[in-house]
Protein backbone atom coordinates (compact mmCIF):
# COMPACT_ATOMS: atom_id res chain seq x y z
CA UNK A 1 0.00 0.00 0.00
CA UNK A 2 1.53 3.25 -1.02
CA UNK A 3 0.70 6.72 0.22
CA UNK A 4 -1.78 8.93 -1.49
CA UNK A 5 0.08 11.50 -3.42
CA UNK A 6 -1.08 15.09 -3.69
CA UNK A 7 -1.81 14.61 -7.38
CA UNK A 8 -4.06 11.63 -6.59
CA UNK A 9 -5.79 13.57 -3.84
CA UNK A 10 -6.40 16.53 -6.15
CA UNK A 11 -7.61 14.41 -9.03
CA UNK A 12 -10.00 12.46 -6.82
CA UNK A 13 -11.43 15.66 -5.43
CA UNK A 14 -11.89 16.98 -8.95
CA UNK A 15 -13.53 13.72 -10.10
CA UNK A 16 -15.84 13.74 -7.11
CA UNK A 17 -16.81 17.36 -7.69
CA UNK A 18 -17.51 16.54 -11.31
CA UNK A 19 -19.70 13.56 -10.33
CA UNK A 20 -21.57 15.70 -7.82
CA UNK A 21 -22.04 18.56 -10.24
CA UNK A 22 -25.59 19.05 -11.44
CA UNK A 23 -24.39 20.54 -14.71
CA UNK A 24 -23.52 17.07 -16.02
CA UNK A 25 -20.42 18.41 -17.71
CA UNK A 26 -18.59 15.23 -18.78
CA UNK A 27 -15.35 16.90 -19.85
CA UNK A 28 -12.46 15.99 -17.56
CA UNK A 29 -9.81 18.73 -17.14
CA UNK A 30 -6.60 17.94 -19.13
CA UNK A 31 -4.44 17.84 -15.99
CA UNK A 32 -6.71 15.17 -14.48
CA UNK A 33 -6.78 13.22 -17.76
CA UNK A 34 -3.02 13.18 -17.77
CA UNK A 35 -2.91 11.98 -14.18
CA UNK A 36 -5.45 9.24 -14.90
CA UNK A 37 -3.31 7.94 -17.76
CA UNK A 38 -0.41 7.43 -15.37
CA UNK A 39 -2.25 6.27 -12.22
CA UNK A 40 -4.17 3.01 -12.36
CA UNK A 41 -5.65 3.42 -8.86
CA UNK A 42 -7.23 6.75 -9.75
CA UNK A 43 -8.38 5.33 -13.09
CA UNK A 44 -10.26 2.59 -11.19
CA UNK A 45 -11.58 5.15 -8.73
CA UNK A 46 -12.95 7.19 -11.65
CA UNK A 47 -14.52 4.03 -13.12
CA UNK A 48 -16.22 3.40 -9.77
CA UNK A 49 -17.72 6.89 -9.79
CA UNK A 50 -18.84 6.41 -13.38
CA UNK A 51 -20.55 3.11 -12.43
CA UNK A 52 -22.94 4.85 -9.99
CA UNK A 53 -25.80 5.42 -12.47
CA UNK A 54 -25.80 1.76 -13.53
CA UNK A 55 -25.71 0.22 -10.06
CA UNK A 56 -29.39 -0.52 -9.88
CA UNK A 57 -30.93 -3.00 -12.29
CA UNK A 58 -32.93 -1.43 -15.08
CA UNK A 59 -35.03 -4.58 -15.29
CA UNK A 60 -38.24 -4.17 -13.34
CA UNK A 61 -38.52 -6.16 -10.12
CA UNK A 62 -42.25 -5.58 -10.11
CA UNK A 63 -44.52 -8.41 -11.23
CA UNK A 64 -48.29 -8.92 -11.60
CA UNK A 65 -48.18 -11.54 -8.83
CA UNK A 66 -46.91 -8.86 -6.47
CA UNK A 67 -49.87 -6.71 -7.41
CA UNK A 68 -52.28 -9.57 -6.62
CA UNK A 69 -50.49 -10.08 -3.32
CA UNK A 70 -50.93 -6.39 -2.45
CA UNK A 71 -54.61 -6.36 -3.40
CA UNK A 72 -55.20 -9.43 -1.21
CA UNK A 73 -53.31 -7.82 1.67
CA UNK A 74 -55.39 -4.65 1.37
CA UNK A 75 -58.61 -6.72 1.34
CA UNK A 76 -57.43 -8.71 4.36
CA UNK A 77 -56.51 -5.50 6.20
CA UNK A 78 -60.02 -4.20 5.42
CA UNK A 79 -61.66 -7.24 6.98
CA UNK A 80 -59.37 -6.97 10.02
CA UNK A 81 -60.46 -3.34 10.30
CA UNK A 82 -64.11 -4.45 10.11
CA UNK A 83 -63.54 -7.01 12.88
CA UNK A 84 -61.88 -4.34 15.07
CA UNK A 85 -64.81 -2.00 14.44
CA UNK A 86 -67.23 -4.82 15.23
CA UNK A 87 -65.50 -5.53 18.52
CA UNK A 88 -65.67 -1.86 19.40
CA UNK A 89 -69.39 -1.74 18.65
CA UNK A 90 -70.22 -4.98 20.47
CA UNK A 91 -70.68 -3.63 24.07
CA UNK A 92 -73.10 -0.78 23.19
CA UNK A 93 -74.99 -3.10 20.83
CA UNK A 94 -75.36 -5.73 23.59
CA UNK A 95 -76.55 -3.05 26.04
CA UNK A 96 -79.18 -1.71 23.65
CA UNK A 97 -80.39 -5.28 22.88
CA UNK A 98 -80.73 -5.94 26.61
CA UNK A 99 -82.67 -2.68 27.11
CA UNK A 100 -85.01 -3.57 24.22
CA UNK A 101 -85.55 -7.05 25.63
CA UNK A 102 -86.35 -5.75 29.12
CA UNK A 103 -88.74 -3.15 27.65
CA UNK A 104 -90.48 -5.92 25.68
CA UNK A 105 -90.85 -8.04 28.82
CA UNK A 106 -92.21 -5.07 30.80
CA UNK A 107 -94.80 -4.03 28.17
CA UNK A 108 -95.87 -7.64 27.57
CA UNK A 109 -96.37 -8.08 31.31
CA UNK A 110 -98.36 -4.81 31.37
CA UNK A 111 -100.68 -6.06 28.57
CA UNK A 112 -101.14 -9.52 30.12
CA UNK A 113 -101.85 -8.06 33.58
CA UNK A 114 -104.81 -6.14 32.09
CA UNK A 115 -106.35 -9.45 30.89
CA UNK A 116 -105.25 -11.83 33.65
CA UNK A 117 -104.92 -11.35 37.35
CA UNK A 118 -101.47 -10.07 38.23
CA UNK A 119 -99.19 -12.87 39.45
CA UNK A 120 -95.44 -13.72 39.36
CA UNK A 121 -96.27 -16.33 36.70
CA UNK A 122 -97.12 -13.49 34.28
CA UNK A 123 -93.51 -12.24 34.54
CA UNK A 124 -92.26 -15.74 33.63
CA UNK A 125 -94.64 -15.96 30.66
CA UNK A 126 -93.68 -12.45 29.47
CA UNK A 127 -90.00 -13.29 29.81
CA UNK A 128 -90.41 -16.58 27.91
CA UNK A 129 -92.48 -14.99 25.11
CA UNK A 130 -90.09 -12.07 24.62
CA UNK A 131 -87.12 -14.45 24.79
CA UNK A 132 -88.59 -16.77 22.15
CA UNK A 133 -89.37 -13.86 19.79
CA UNK A 134 -85.87 -12.43 20.33
CA UNK A 135 -84.24 -15.82 19.70
CA UNK A 136 -86.25 -16.25 16.47
CA UNK A 137 -85.24 -12.80 15.12
CA UNK A 138 -81.64 -13.25 16.28
CA UNK A 139 -81.43 -16.69 14.67
CA UNK A 140 -82.74 -15.31 11.39
CA UNK A 141 -80.16 -12.51 11.41
CA UNK A 142 -77.36 -14.99 12.22
CA UNK A 143 -78.45 -17.26 9.37
CA UNK A 144 -78.39 -14.31 6.95
CA UNK A 145 -74.91 -13.27 8.17
CA UNK A 146 -73.56 -16.81 7.81
CA UNK A 147 -74.98 -17.02 4.29
CA UNK A 148 -73.30 -13.70 3.41
CA UNK A 149 -70.01 -14.89 4.90
CA UNK A 150 -70.15 -18.09 2.84
CA UNK A 151 -70.80 -16.04 -0.32
CA UNK A 152 -67.83 -13.76 0.46
CA UNK A 153 -65.59 -16.79 0.97
CA UNK A 154 -66.66 -18.24 -2.37
CA UNK A 155 -65.95 -14.91 -4.09
CA UNK A 156 -62.52 -14.71 -2.43
CA UNK A 157 -61.67 -18.22 -3.55
CA UNK A 158 -62.66 -17.35 -7.12
CA UNK A 159 -60.57 -14.15 -7.12
CA UNK A 160 -57.55 -15.98 -5.67
CA UNK A 161 -57.95 -18.98 -7.91
CA UNK B 1 -67.18 -1.45 -17.59
CA UNK B 2 -65.69 0.52 -14.68
CA UNK B 3 -65.13 4.26 -14.88
CA UNK B 4 -61.40 3.63 -15.16
CA UNK B 5 -61.85 1.31 -18.10
CA UNK B 6 -64.08 3.90 -19.72
CA UNK B 7 -61.47 6.62 -19.31
CA UNK B 8 -58.75 4.27 -20.55
CA UNK B 9 -60.76 3.45 -23.63
CA UNK B 10 -61.36 7.18 -24.12
CA UNK B 11 -57.55 7.57 -24.15
CA UNK B 12 -57.29 9.98 -21.21
CA UNK B 13 -54.04 11.11 -19.63
CA UNK B 14 -52.77 8.67 -16.90
CA UNK B 15 -52.40 11.67 -14.59
CA UNK B 16 -56.11 12.41 -14.98
CA UNK B 17 -56.91 8.74 -14.40
CA UNK B 18 -54.75 8.83 -11.28
CA UNK B 19 -56.70 11.79 -9.91
CA UNK B 20 -59.95 9.94 -10.56
CA UNK B 21 -58.71 6.76 -8.90
CA UNK B 22 -57.47 8.72 -5.89
CA UNK B 23 -60.85 10.40 -5.57
CA UNK B 24 -62.50 6.96 -5.73
CA UNK B 25 -60.16 5.57 -3.10
CA UNK B 26 -60.87 8.51 -0.82
CA UNK B 27 -64.57 7.79 -1.29
CA UNK B 28 -64.01 4.18 -0.22
CA UNK B 29 -64.17 2.56 -3.68
CA UNK B 30 -61.16 0.32 -4.00
CA UNK B 31 -61.74 -1.58 -7.22
CA UNK B 32 -59.17 0.49 -9.19
CA UNK B 33 -56.34 0.34 -6.67
CA UNK B 34 -54.55 -2.00 -9.10
CA UNK B 35 -54.13 0.90 -11.52
CA UNK B 36 -52.02 2.80 -8.98
CA UNK B 37 -50.04 -0.29 -8.05
CA UNK B 38 -49.25 -0.88 -11.73
CA UNK B 39 -48.38 2.77 -12.30
CA UNK B 40 -45.86 3.03 -9.47
CA UNK B 41 -44.94 -0.64 -9.02
CA UNK B 42 -41.69 -0.73 -11.01
CA UNK B 43 -40.25 2.49 -9.58
CA UNK B 44 -41.34 1.69 -6.05
CA UNK B 45 -39.79 -1.78 -6.14
CA UNK B 46 -36.58 -0.39 -7.60
CA UNK B 47 -36.46 2.22 -4.82
CA UNK B 48 -37.08 -0.37 -2.11
CA UNK B 49 -34.46 -2.66 -3.63
CA UNK B 50 -32.01 0.24 -3.47
CA UNK B 51 -32.67 0.71 0.24
CA UNK B 52 -32.97 -2.90 1.37
CA UNK B 53 -31.00 -4.79 -1.31
CA UNK B 54 -33.27 -7.77 -0.63
CA UNK B 55 -36.01 -8.85 -2.96
CA UNK B 56 -38.17 -10.63 -0.37
CA UNK B 57 -37.80 -7.77 2.10
CA UNK B 58 -38.60 -5.23 -0.62
CA UNK B 59 -41.72 -7.17 -1.58
CA UNK B 60 -42.88 -7.25 2.05
CA UNK B 61 -42.35 -3.52 2.41
CA UNK B 62 -44.02 -2.93 -0.97
CA UNK B 63 -47.10 -4.80 0.25
CA UNK B 64 -47.12 -2.97 3.60
CA UNK B 65 -46.82 0.32 1.75
CA UNK B 66 -50.07 -0.22 -0.15
CA UNK B 67 -51.88 -1.39 2.97
CA UNK B 68 -50.68 1.77 4.74
CA UNK B 69 -51.69 3.89 1.74
CA UNK B 70 -55.23 2.54 1.98
CA UNK B 71 -55.31 3.11 5.74
CA UNK B 72 -54.19 6.72 5.35
CA UNK B 73 -55.75 7.68 2.03
CA UNK B 74 -58.20 10.07 3.68
CA UNK B 75 -55.26 11.96 5.17
CA UNK B 76 -53.75 12.48 1.69
CA UNK B 77 -54.06 16.03 0.38
CA UNK B 78 -55.48 15.68 -3.17
CA UNK B 79 -54.04 19.06 -4.22
CA UNK B 80 -50.55 17.58 -3.85
CA UNK B 81 -48.73 15.01 -5.95
CA UNK B 82 -49.31 11.39 -4.98
CA UNK B 83 -45.87 9.92 -5.69
CA UNK B 84 -43.85 11.82 -3.02
CA UNK B 85 -46.43 10.79 -0.43
CA UNK B 86 -46.31 7.17 -1.58
CA UNK B 87 -42.50 7.03 -1.64
CA UNK B 88 -42.30 8.67 1.78
CA UNK B 89 -44.54 5.97 3.26
CA UNK B 90 -42.43 3.29 1.59
CA UNK B 91 -39.21 4.91 2.83
CA UNK B 92 -40.44 5.07 6.43
CA UNK B 93 -41.59 1.46 6.36
CA UNK B 94 -38.34 0.28 4.77
CA UNK B 95 -36.19 1.99 7.40
CA UNK B 96 -38.48 0.74 10.19
CA UNK B 97 -38.03 -2.81 8.86
CA UNK B 98 -34.25 -2.44 8.57
CA UNK B 99 -34.09 -1.05 12.09
CA UNK B 100 -36.09 -4.02 13.35
CA UNK B 101 -33.79 -6.44 11.53
CA UNK B 102 -30.75 -4.71 12.98
CA UNK B 103 -32.16 -5.10 16.49
CA UNK B 104 -33.02 -8.73 15.83
CA UNK B 105 -29.52 -9.28 14.54
CA UNK B 106 -28.03 -7.68 17.67
CA UNK B 107 -30.21 -9.86 19.87
CA UNK B 108 -29.15 -12.90 17.88
CA UNK B 109 -32.53 -13.68 16.35
CA UNK B 110 -33.49 -13.62 12.70
CA UNK B 111 -31.27 -12.81 9.74
CA UNK B 112 -27.55 -12.26 10.10
CA UNK B 113 -27.57 -9.93 7.11
CA UNK B 114 -29.67 -6.93 8.10
CA UNK B 115 -27.87 -4.42 5.90
CA UNK B 116 -28.25 -6.50 2.78
CA UNK B 117 -24.70 -7.53 2.09
CA UNK B 118 -25.91 -9.49 -0.89
CA UNK B 119 -28.07 -7.98 -3.56
CA UNK B 120 -30.66 -9.79 -5.61
CA UNK B 121 -30.28 -8.27 -9.05
CA UNK B 122 -32.69 -9.13 -11.83
CA UNK B 123 -31.38 -11.49 -14.46
CA UNK B 124 -30.50 -9.82 -17.73
CA UNK B 125 -30.81 -11.25 -21.23
CA UNK B 126 -27.32 -12.66 -21.48
CA UNK B 127 -26.91 -15.05 -18.58
CA UNK B 128 -23.13 -14.83 -18.24
CA UNK B 129 -23.08 -11.04 -18.53
CA UNK B 130 -25.95 -10.95 -16.08
CA UNK B 131 -24.06 -12.99 -13.51
CA UNK B 132 -20.91 -10.91 -13.93
CA UNK B 133 -22.84 -7.64 -13.72
CA UNK B 134 -24.72 -8.92 -10.69
CA UNK B 135 -21.51 -9.93 -8.93
CA UNK B 136 -19.92 -6.58 -9.68
CA UNK B 137 -22.99 -4.68 -8.56
CA UNK B 138 -23.37 -6.68 -5.37
CA UNK B 139 -19.68 -6.29 -4.56
CA UNK B 140 -19.85 -2.55 -5.14
CA UNK B 141 -23.03 -2.07 -3.16
CA UNK B 142 -22.27 -4.60 -0.42
CA UNK B 143 -21.68 -2.92 2.87
CA UNK B 144 -22.81 0.51 1.70
CA UNK B 145 -25.14 2.06 4.22
CA UNK B 146 -28.82 1.94 3.10
CA UNK B 147 -28.99 5.74 3.33
CA UNK B 148 -26.04 6.00 0.92
CA UNK B 149 -27.61 3.52 -1.50
CA UNK B 150 -30.83 5.48 -1.32
CA UNK B 151 -29.21 8.78 -2.14
CA UNK B 152 -27.40 7.23 -5.14
CA UNK B 153 -30.72 5.86 -6.38
CA UNK B 154 -32.48 9.18 -5.96
CA UNK B 155 -29.71 11.11 -7.74
CA UNK B 156 -28.78 8.78 -10.57
CA UNK B 157 -31.71 6.43 -11.10
CA UNK B 158 -34.60 8.74 -10.28
CA UNK B 159 -32.58 11.74 -11.56
CA UNK B 160 -33.73 14.07 -8.78
CA UNK B 161 -31.83 17.27 -8.17
CA UNK B 162 -30.40 18.04 -4.75
CA UNK B 163 -33.38 20.16 -3.73
CA UNK B 164 -35.79 17.35 -4.53
CA UNK B 165 -33.67 14.80 -2.67
CA UNK B 166 -33.51 17.10 0.37
CA UNK B 167 -37.28 17.51 0.30
CA UNK B 168 -37.84 13.79 -0.18
CA UNK B 169 -35.51 12.73 2.65
CA UNK B 170 -36.34 15.80 4.78
CA UNK B 171 -32.66 16.58 5.13
CA UNK B 172 -30.71 19.82 4.80
CA UNK B 173 -29.21 20.39 1.34
CA UNK B 174 -25.69 20.24 2.73
CA UNK B 175 -26.32 16.85 4.30
CA UNK B 176 -27.60 15.50 0.99
CA UNK B 177 -24.48 16.70 -0.82
CA UNK B 178 -22.10 15.33 1.79
CA UNK B 179 -23.99 12.03 1.88
CA UNK B 180 -23.78 11.66 -1.89
CA UNK B 181 -20.10 12.61 -1.84
CA UNK B 182 -19.48 9.95 0.80
CA UNK B 183 -21.43 7.38 -1.20
CA UNK B 184 -19.52 8.10 -4.41
CA UNK B 185 -16.17 8.16 -2.64
CA UNK B 186 -16.89 4.74 -1.12
CA UNK B 187 -17.94 3.44 -4.53
CA UNK B 188 -14.74 4.69 -6.11
CA UNK B 189 -12.62 3.08 -3.42
CA UNK B 190 -14.48 -0.21 -3.69
CA UNK B 191 -14.02 -0.29 -7.45
CA UNK B 192 -10.36 0.42 -7.01
CA UNK B 193 -10.03 -2.37 -4.44
CA UNK B 194 -11.74 -4.74 -6.87
CA UNK B 195 -8.88 -4.01 -9.23
CA UNK B 196 -6.53 -5.24 -6.50
CA UNK B 197 -5.02 -1.83 -5.85
CA UNK B 198 -4.90 -0.43 -2.35
CA UNK B 199 -4.56 3.28 -2.37
CA UNK B 200 -5.90 5.46 0.45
Amino acid sequence: MHEVRDACHDSRNALLSQALSESRDLRTPPAIEEHLQNCEACRLYAAGLAAAPSLFPGVSQYSPSLKVRCLNAVAAADSTHDIRLGLLMAPPAALSLLAMFLAQVYFLHLMLSKVFASSPLLWVVSFAAAGTAGAAVGGLCLALLLRRHAQDNRLREVSHG
Amino acid sequence: MTRLEQTESAGLDPGVQEQEVLAELRAGERQNLGFLIDRYGADLMSYLMAITCKRDLSEDVFQDTWVRVMERIRAFDPTRSFSPWLFRIARNLAYDRLRLLRWKSRLGIGTADPEGLTIDAAASGDFRDGIMARDLTSTLIAGLDPALREVIWLRFFSEMDYGQIAEHCRLPLGTVKSRLARALDQLGRRYQNLGGIDHA
